[in-house]
């Protein structure tokens, strides 16, 4: 599995959002594919340094959304991803991020037809691993 | 199940002369949390733990912990307590092994694995003299002794206090090893904010004396807010809100770091006539700073000479 | 407790093993000293340090200094070694009760004084009275003093134990400790042993319990055991009493009325018979005057004759006091001088007079061994109780005198010769109560003697010369002074008062003086009383004894075996002084609302101990904090839960409005 997980303290976002912002990012990107294994609470805990009610808590949100779930005996595996979100919840949950990309692009004088054309590009390729993922099921 | 805690104080108290050192201290720490005690240097923290361990007399209020009062700590209840000092204290006479002997001769449970585990982590020879050691050197073997005995529980002082990254980073995994069997509590007074917010599950601030905060870190993150007033023209000057920790003026803007941004507040800023009020993310350590820090405005306002700096770097 | 006792071991035994070194070195200087005074006396020197180390001085004071010194070291390094940071919490924290803790540390430190101060002096003690090796007698009661030094040190100890601990500022009240074992130590000078020891114990314990609890709370005294803090209490009291006694002393001293012209007078006599007053002041020349007031002029230049001058003017004097022992006070042997007295040094041997055996005992130079002993009934070899008897009070033995009495008769003694030949014996068997041999310029001329009845002088021959009655009479006049007046065979015969008697009748009692001439009494007269210092004790003294509180002063005089302080007069001002302390300590604690035990605890206390008591209050007490009380604005003490006028509780800290509060509740 080459997800990696990394967290860094001081950050505007709490420890255990970057968590599942990470492990949601790995799974919408592929890199976490469905029924690939996740460290345990204990071993992850024990990896990042730090409490492992944080990661439990993560996992709880994740189980929550329904991208992930916990297997006795056998691990936490990732899931396919239920539809949890309303579509207001999603946007809600998206904007700040097309805010901040909008934000860096043009203070680096990047044009709206660049801006437009990267993001077609990433787009185009994402279509291609969720049709994989569709084709799997 | 109510799970009676760990550690309570009601009240509990000490003066210094005529200057309270700890002043009403109502403390709870629920057993098998990871409890931080927070405060700048001189607020009591030191004071209270040495109260909790029954080594200095309150001036009143009492205390329990692990069911036994403050003033009469049984041996066994010792037995049951790991104390980490601030400082690292240890008979510098003796060598590694000599010191680790000692010890172990007190302590009817002593695991022998979990000592050389971590004297092998922090890299200890085991005839060097406690004394010529380096300063992570002695907080690894003082943490080693203190989590031999396998307490439950364990109150460190200062424990991260003049240590270097690596042993710092050390004493976290440490700790955190500990915590591996529930049931088992931790409460130690801190400095390091990132330390803090990695291990911690519930907080105390302690600002002269006084307990002001008492939450989970998560609480405490949720209520330390900065939001952002910006004004068409200059700031008008700020009415006294409640929960006001900071304020930052600028030319055009008012930064503000407030604990509760609740109705009430949001309406009293509204008053002030801004053209948008957002609020910003702020980091932990920044809260925590806030929150511990001198609590008041300050103004970052280009005078003339700032002004004509900027013009000599733009060219 | 094993791993304790090993590590204080540990800690101190440096310090330990050089004490014993020092104490060795010390002690062999003593025996070579010893040695080397043998020697002296083999090859025929004068044998002046040929006495027995384990009696003299040096011994003595050699122990007392150095037990002291290492007892206060190893007790003070005990508690200095973990004064550093935070290494009382560190020793503490362990499933170790503190008084478990304490009785390690004491294992450790008082074993270690015991074998480092111990082994040496018990080897030298040893060799000591293993006969062969000294030659002096031994009382195995000698050993009693060398033993109460060596106890001393460990009063020492947990003084230095008690201040190392103690939360108090040093210029306060911290070295307060130090006096009190000094005053403790004093108590090695007492003339009864049984007071002496019970001092030394009680030393101990009080310091021992008021170290423990001290140890318990690391210094401070709120939370003290109770056994301890009367303990600390009564520890501080004395030490203050020292000090201040001290302060008091050296105050008078610089500033009081020490200053004005002290003057001291007496009688003596000129060679012709003529009694004249002298008179020696601080500010004016010595006056020389007779009876009737004219001063003493010199014959050819018409001047008052100066001290020097009168000097050879007068007539020898030689004085003796009178003591009859009773029988219901018979005092106790203590000072060394007491067990035995050195007498002479004859070629090969030394004698001394043994009161065990009152007689002169002879030991050989070489062998170091008693040969014999010589009484009124002439020498005999061995030793035994049941020859006849000298009779003379401990410690008035003469040294090296012409004759020695032995109840109604006097002997010549000559020692070379070893033989004692009876020289007198007075009328019907009176027994004698005190006789001097008068020996002018090293020539053995008379011998005078005092019996309840008469004032015999007897010639070196044997023949008596006169006899006078003893007239006041003993008990009241016990000092005896003879002068040998220029024309030879007249005399002058002096009686003067006791001090017990002067301060019965509270004035001093005029002297009398006969002259003789012959066997013939010419004339007696009783001589005007002198203004002087009226008996007692001076400003000084006085002012001192208000600082001593009137428990200890109720038993000094039978401590310390003086009739001046049972000085009745001195009892109001006492007792005022220490009803005075006790309101003040009322008020102390009704002000910082102490309970109601610690009121009638220091109520009592400072009853008992005046003015000390109360300085002990002030330094061992931790006075709580005042603040006003938010409800009735009276200051009140924040040592209680509730307002003491008003009865409210004390309120939190007003919220700034900054507070996060969440109830606890456990982590899942």
């Amino acid at each position: 599995m080459a997800f990696d997980i990394a967290i860094t303290t001081g950050s505007t976002t709490p420890i255990y959002k970057q968590i599942t912002d990470q492990v949601r990012l790995a799974a919408a990107t592929g890199k976490l594919g469905v029924s690939d294994q996740l460290p345990s609470i204990r071993a992850l805990a024990e990896q990042l340094v730090i409490n492992a009610n944080t990661v439990a808590r993560s996992y709880a949100d994740l189980a929550r959304e329904g991208l992930i779930e916990a297997r006795p005996g056998r691990g936490v595996f990732v899931i396919h991803k239920r539809k949890v979100f309303t579509r207001e919840e999603g946007w809600r949950r998206l904007e700040p991020l097309v805010d901040g990309l909008i934000g860096e692009a043009m203070a680096m004088d990047f044009s709206r037809e660049e801006l437009r054309q990267a993001i077609e590009k990433k787009l185009a390729r994402w279509k291609a691993v969720k049709q994989g993922d569709q084709t799997h099921e | 199940m109510s799970d009676p805690p760990v550690i309570q104080t009601r009240g509990l108290t000490r003066y210094f002369g005529a200057k309270p050192a700890v002043y009403e201290l109502d403390l709870a720490v629920p057993r098998g949390s990871v409890f931080a005690f927070l405060g700048r240097n001189g607020s009591g923290k030191t004071t209270t733990i040495r109260m909790l361990l029954g080594l200095l007399e309150p001036t009143r209020g009492s205390g329990a912990v692990l069911g036994y009062d403050l003033c009469a700590l049984p041996p066994e209840a010792r037995a049951r307590i790991g104390y980490l000092t601030e400082d690292h204290q240890l008979y510098g006479w003796m060598s590694v092994r000599q010191s680790c002997e000692f010890q172990s001769q007190f302590y009817p449970r002593w695991n022998g694995k979990v000592l050389n585990g971590i004297i092998d982590h922090f890299a200890l020879k085991p005839e060097a003299r406690v004394k010529d050691l380096s300063r992570g050197e002695r907080a690894g073997l003082c943490l080693a002794q203190t989590l031999a005995p396998g307490p439950e529980l364990l109150i460190l002082d200062d424990p991260a206090l003049g240590l270097d990254p690596v042993a710092r980073r050390s004493l976290l995994e440490s700790m955190l090893y500990l915590t591996r069997r529930s049931a088992r509590t931790i409460f130690f007074s801190s400095h390091n904010l990132a330390d803090v917010e990695r291990v911690a599950d519930y907080i105390a601030v302690l600002d002269r004396g006084v307990l002001c905060a008492c939450c989970t870190l998560e609480m405490f993150r949720n209520s330390v807010r900065q939001v952002r007033l910006r004004f068409a023209g200059a700031p008008p000057p700020l009415p006294k809100v409640p929960g006001l920790l900071q304020a930052f003026r600028y030319e055009h803007e008012l930064r503000l770091i407030l604990v509760r941004l609740n109705g009430q507040v949001e309406q009293a800023l509204r008053a002030l006539g801004p053209l948008e009020m957002e609020p910003l993310p702020l980091p932990l350590e920044d809260a925590f700073l806030s929150y511990l820090g001198e609590h008041g405005e300050r103004s970052f306002i280009l005078d003339e000479a700032d002004r004509d700096a900027g013009e000599v770097l733009k060219e | 407790m094993k791993a304790l006792i090993q590590k204080e071991l540990r800690e101190l035994v440096k310090a330990a093993v050089l004490g014993l070194v020092i104490l060795a070195l010390l002690l062999l200087q003593d025996y070579h000293a010893y040695a080397r005074a043998m020697r002296e006396l083999a090859l025929g020197g004068a044998g002046a340090g040929a006495y027995s180390p384990l009696a003299e001085g040096g011994l003595l004071k050699e122990t007392f200094y150095f037990c002291a010194i290492l007892g206060a070291v190893l007790g003070w390094l005990q508690i200095h070694n973990e004064r550093r940071g935070d290494l009382w919490s560190f020793l503490v924290h362990r499933p170790v009760t503190r008084t478990q803790i304490f009785l390690a540390k004491i294992a450790a430190g008082a074993g270690l004084y015991v074998l480092a101060a111990g082994a040496p002096l018990a080897a030298f003690i040893l060799w000591g009275i293993i006969p062969g090796h000294i030659a002096a007698p031994f009382e195995w009661a000698m050993l009693l003093p060398i033993l109460a030094r060596f106890l001393v040190g460990l009063v020492y100890y947990f003084a230095a134990m008690l201040v190392g601990l103690r939360q108090a500022r040093w210029y306060a009240s911290r070295g307060l400790p130090l006096p009190t074992a000094i005053l403790v130590c004093a108590a090695t000078n007492l003339p009864s042993f049984p007071w002496m020891f019970t001092a030394i114990l009680a030393g101990i314990v009080v310091l021992g319990l008021a170290a423990w609890g001290s140890f318990h709370t690391n210094g401070f005294y709120q939370g003290q055991p109770g056994a301890s803090k009367p303990a600390l209490a009564l520890a501080l009291a004395v030490g203050a009493m020292v000090v201040a006694v001290a302060a008091c002393v050296l105050a008078v001293q610089f500033v009081g009325p020490g200053d004005n012209d002290s003057s001291t007078s007496y009688y003596d006599i000129r060679k012709d018979g003529t009694i004249y007053r002298v008179t020696h002041s601080r500010f004016r020349p010595a006056q020389i005057v007779d009876l009737d007031g004219n001063p003493l002029k010199d014959a050819k230049t018409g001047e008052p004759v100066t001290p020097q001058e009168w000097y050879r003017l007068r007539a020898p004097g030689f004085n003796m006091d009178v003591y009859f022992p009773e029988p219901a006070r018979a005092r106790p042997a203590h000072a060394p001088a007491l067990w035995f007295r050195c007498w002479q040094a004859t070629p090969g041997t030394l004698w001394y007079y043994w009161p065990r055996y009152a007689r002169l005992v002879a030991f050989d130079t070489s062998s170091r061994r008693p040969i014999g002993s010589l009484g009124p009934d002439g020498f005999s070899s061995g030793l035994s109780e049941r020859g006849a008897r000298f009779d003379y009070p401990p410690g008035d033995v003469p040294w090296a005198s012409p004759t020695l009495r032995a109840g109604a008769s006097v002997y010549q003694v000559q020692i070379e010769k070893r033989a004692a030949t009876l020289l007198f014996t007075t009328d019907a068997g009176d027994p004698i109560g005190a006789s001097l041999d008068i020996v002018p310029d090293y020539d053995w001329k008379y011998t005078a003697l005092a019996t309840r009845k008469f004032v015999y002088l007897v010639s070196s021959d044997g023949k008596l010369v006169w006899k006078s009655p003893y007239q006041p009479a003993y008990p009241d006049y016990d000092e005896i002074r003879i002068w040998l007046l220029d024309p030879p065979d007249q005399y002058a015969l002096w009686l003067s008062a006791s001090r017990r008697f002067e301060l019965q009748s509270g004035r001093k009692e005029p002297p009398q003086v006969t002259w003789l001439s012959g066997a013939r009494s010419i004339k007696s007269m009783q001589l005007p009383v002198l203004p002087g210092n009226p008996p007692g004790l001076d400003p000084t003294g006085k002012a001192a004894l208000l600082l001593v509180p009137p428990g200890l002063a109720a038993m000094m005089p039978y401590i310390m075996d003086d009739p001046a302080l049972t000085h009745e007069r001195l009892w109001p001002y006492m007792v005022l002084a220490a009803l005075l302390c006790v309101p003040v300590g009322w008020w102390l604690g009704r002000r910082y609302r102490f309970d109601s035990r610690s009121q009638v605890g220091w109520a009592v206390f400072l009853l008992l101990f005046g003015v000390p008591g109360l300085l002990a209050l002030l330094s061992v007490q931790e006075w709580p904090a005042r603040e006003p009380c938010p409800n009735c604005h009276r200051p009140r003490v924040v040592t209680r839960a509730r307002c003491e006028h008003c009865g409210a509780a004390f309120q939190p800290r007003a919220p700034h409005g900054i507070e996060i509060f969440e109830p606890m509740s456990a982590p899942r």
